[in-house]
């Protein structure tokens, strides 16, 4: 990267450059701005024929195909006005900028796209209202458009035309390619716009909204073969192949494509994910890739594929038809760390199952009876899985699967990472939970004051040192010493014990027993029924922080603001409760150690309890120091 | 007179917004245009802005867009091609090493492009980056990973075929 730093350090605008700009700025600001503009926008040419019919071409996998005729046979297209059908082919500037439709008062917009078979049979998808912020970009394209006036001659057959109908009646049709009509109170108008692609990119980024999922098939249609995906940004035509094959594209009333190769047919249908074009293709063998990559104009990237060409295994071909029966498109992920009394469940927020979909799909699996999973498990909706990548289809009865001698599960895993780190709050959650899983014992000085109870009768401060381990069974925490009034709790294996001087320990944990009474020196013990921890423990504030997030992520609660962001290796979040003065301010180092966490009245946090401060630091005194400000 | 907003903003962040378009699109001659259009573009419609960082935001966050839309221009016209441009490299000469970094930067794409250049070389955090594009946090997390994984195996790959 110094390279690249060093690089970029020597770009600077060269003395000429300066000093026309500044001339630029120094004049009134609408001197010569157009002409400056067009110096960017020249780059507007002509169109490169062969990387627009590429584009066309994906657009037509979409759209369907036969709209040529649509414009001959179409009974719902305006008939052609005489005087928008005799304008001249040459026109000056001003006058193209005078016929631009008027696109004030648009309002919302309906939109379908009308196509037809070979056998000239007209096919209407009709897909509603446009989304108001699609509309809205969209008419800021239209808005920046010259309409250049356009021949209706130059109307070219076999095209498919997505319709606009605007609330004041204005109604566009909007072509694969060549010249769009627009019409308005019985009369139509022919134009060339530029801006046609942009508005079907547009549209495209935003298939979801536009419900194109109903053209993919429900489970009574094909399986899917593979997922190919390709950025935007990142697409580049196929130009090298010789053997162009024969294609023709087929759009089916129920929405589905057959695309035609060298007489061949395959079905099809197309979605977008995360605002990224992305292609799902039906019953097409592997070797049909690069053929479709012809066709598309985009590189192909095949993810998965062995599963449904035939030459996949039994156990792992059930396992795939289990994972597509079980994991919905979207899931939300639950992992469970330690076992019985110790367990912590962590609830991730919802997130897309794709990648976890298509890594196990991308490994072979033995199955074998049921077993008992040792250690976390993650929930993914009717299915566990551990921390080795078994999967069982259900705890301590069902079948157990796991990955063949040499599979790489590093996939699965990974793939389960990113759906639990999806969301800020997922990752914060995951950096907790992976320390319970991996994490060694912390420890570090603690201060901090709180009052206790509804009605607020105990306060506490105190500081001390604490150490615990990961597991949460085993914790120490010293309470003021050397101090007159001192304390140590001491947690074995779950159980707690207290040795005080003084008679506080009852007052400072409410559980504690007396067991022993000598020379001042007083034994405190806790066991059996749930495990309470003195609320200045780290695991203590480990269980609310989760407690926490999981009603979040469960939607059980939404705080009113959530802040999230980084301090260098720390990840900090703050939440703020419905109320003035209500807030959990969390902050988490790399390792998902709590090196500071403050609850003021949150939610009513346990019964009114409020820690003021809670610091923890390392244990050599100089490492993590924060304060809370209070 | 009152010196303009624009001209002021370009004194201030004129490198700046020549250097990010440089580094989105790969040529001096594009970066160029991209800076005229955006000073202009504050010329022609004066903004108010809170500070000048809010202002340098504002402004790198519009030669993104505009480098975004010049490259989607292009894709449908006929691409200029790198030779064509080679000699227009600024205010300074270019070695040979010079021009290999050129080329790899014009070569990423442009969604990695930007998030390497607003992380490594202004320094804004993720979630400033995030902010400026509208973007989740976690992506541009992941685009930065993935843009400085490419741009690695290309420097590596031009250092290898150096050899």
């Amino acid at each position: 990267m110094k390279k690249y730093r060093d690089h970029l350090d020597r770009i600077k605008c060269s003395p000429e450059f300066k000093a026309e700009m500044e001339r630029l700025l120094s004049e009134d600001s609408t001197a010569e701005y157009a002409d400056s503009v067009s110096e960017v926008e020249r780059v507007t040419g002509k169109p490169n024929f062969h990387r627009w019919t590429a584009a066309a071409a994906s657009l037509v996998l979409l759209l369907g195909i036969g709209g040529g005729v649509f414009l001959m046979r179409a009974p719902d297209v305006p008939s052609t006005s005489s005087e928008s059908s005799e304008e001249p082919s040459e026109t000056t500037q001003v006058e193209r900028i005078s016929q631009k439709p008027d696109l004030k008062s648009l309002g919302n917009a309906e939109i379908s796209v009308t196509s037809f078979d070979e056998a000239a049979n007209k096919s209407t998808a009709d897909f509603g209202r446009l989304p108001d912020e699609i509309n809205a970009e969209i008419i800021e394209l239209l808005d920046s458009e010259e309409f250049a006036p356009a021949e209706k001659e130059e109307i070219p057959d076999n095209m498919t035309y997505i319709k606009l109908v605007w609330d004041d009646g204005t109604q566009m049709w909007i072509p694969n390619n060549g010249v769009s009509i627009v019409a308005k109170d019985g009369k139509r108008q022919f134009y060339t716009l530029s801006c046609v692609d942009k508005i079907k990119n547009v549209l495209l980024v935003n298939i979801r909204d536009l419900d194109w999922y109903r053209l993919i098939p429900d489970e009574n249609g094909s399986k899917t073969l593979g997922v190919f995906s390709k950025y935007a940004d990142e697409i580049e035509r196929v130009d090298d192949i010789e053997d162009v094959p024969d294609v023709s594209f087929t759009f089916f009333e129920n929405g589905m494509y057959k695309v035609s190769v060298n007489g061949d047919s395959y079905i099809c249908a197309a979605m977008s994910e995360g605002g990224e074009p992305e292609y799902v293709i039906y019953k097409v063998p592997e070797q049909m890739c690069l053929k479709l990559a012809y066709i598309f104009g985009f590189e192909l990237e095949v993810e998965q594929t062995s599963y449904v060409d035939g030459t996949v295994d039994s156990d792992s071909a059930e396992l795939y038809k289990l994972v597509d029966a079980d994991i919905p498109d979207k899931l939300s992920l639950s992992l469970i760390t330690g076992t019985g009394q110790f367990n912590r469940d962590y609830n991730f927020e919802e997130a897309d199952t794709l990648e976890l979909v298509n890594a196990i799909k991308q490994i072979k699996w033995t199955k074998s009876e049921f077993d008992t999973p040792v250690g976390a498990m993650i929930v993914a909706e009717r299915l566990f899985i551990d921390s080795e990548c078994n999967i069982y289809t259900e705890i301590g009865t069902g079948a157990k699967y796991s990955p063949q001698p040499g599979e790489n599960s590093a996939p699965v895993i990974n793939a389960l990472t990113d759906m639990m780190k999806s969301t800020e709050l997922g990752e914060i959650q995951y950096l907790l939970a992976a320390s319970e899983i991996t994490g060694n014992t912390v420890e570090g000085s603690w201060s901090c004051a709180y009052t206790s109870d509804e009605f607020k009768t105990k306060s506490v401060s105190g500081s001390g040192w604490m150490t615990a381990d990961m597991s949460g069974k085993n914790q120490t925490v010293t309470f003021n010493e050397g101090e007159d009034y001192c304390a140590s709790f001491i947690m074995t294996d779950g159980i707690w014990t207290a040795t005080e001087t003084g008679s506080r320990v009852k007052e400072l944990h409410d559980e504690m027993q007396l067991t022993t009474d000598e020379n001042g020196e007083y034994i405190y013990t806790m066991t059996g029924g749930r495990i309470g921890e003195p609320e200045y423990t780290y695991n203590y504030c480990r269980s609310r922080a989760v407690s926490e997030l999981n009603m979040i992520a469960n939607d059980m609660y939404r705080p009113t603001k959530v802040t999230v962001g980084s301090l260098d290796i720390e990840h900090c979040m703050v939440l703020q409760a419905e109320w003035t003065d209500s807030t959990l301010e969390l902050r988490v180092d790399e390792y998902g150690t709590i090196v500071f966490m403050k609850v003021s009245n949150y939610r009513g946090f346990n019964k009114g309890t409020e820690l003021k401060q809670y610091v923890f630091g390392h244990g050599d005194g100089s490492g993590i120091s924060y304060v809370s400000g209070s | 007179m009152r010196e303009s907003v624009a001209l002021d903003a370009f004194r201030k962040y004129g490198d700046t917004v020549l250097r990010a378009a440089y580094a989105c699109c790969g040529s001096y001659t594009e970066a160029e245009d991209i800076t005229q259009d955006v000073f202009l573009m504050l010329h022609s419609k004066p903004c108010s802005f809170k500070d000048d960082e809010h202002m340098k935001a504002w402004l790198l966050r519009v030669t993104i867009n505009k480098c975004k839309n010049l490259r989607k221009a292009f894709r449908i016209s006929h691409t200029q091609s790198l030779d064509s441009v080679s000699d227009s490299h600024g205010a300074y000469s270019l070695d040979t090493s010079e021009i290999e970094m050129r080329d790899l930067i014009a070569r990423l794409p442009k969604k990695y492009s930007s998030v390497i250049y607003l992380y490594y070389y202004e320094g804004y955090s993720t979630s400033e980056i995030a902010e400026m594009l509208g973007k989740n946090v976690n992506t541009v997390s992941s685009l930065l990973r993935r843009g400085r994984e490419k741009l690695k195996l290309e420097l590596t790959m031009t250092e290898e075929d150096a050899k």
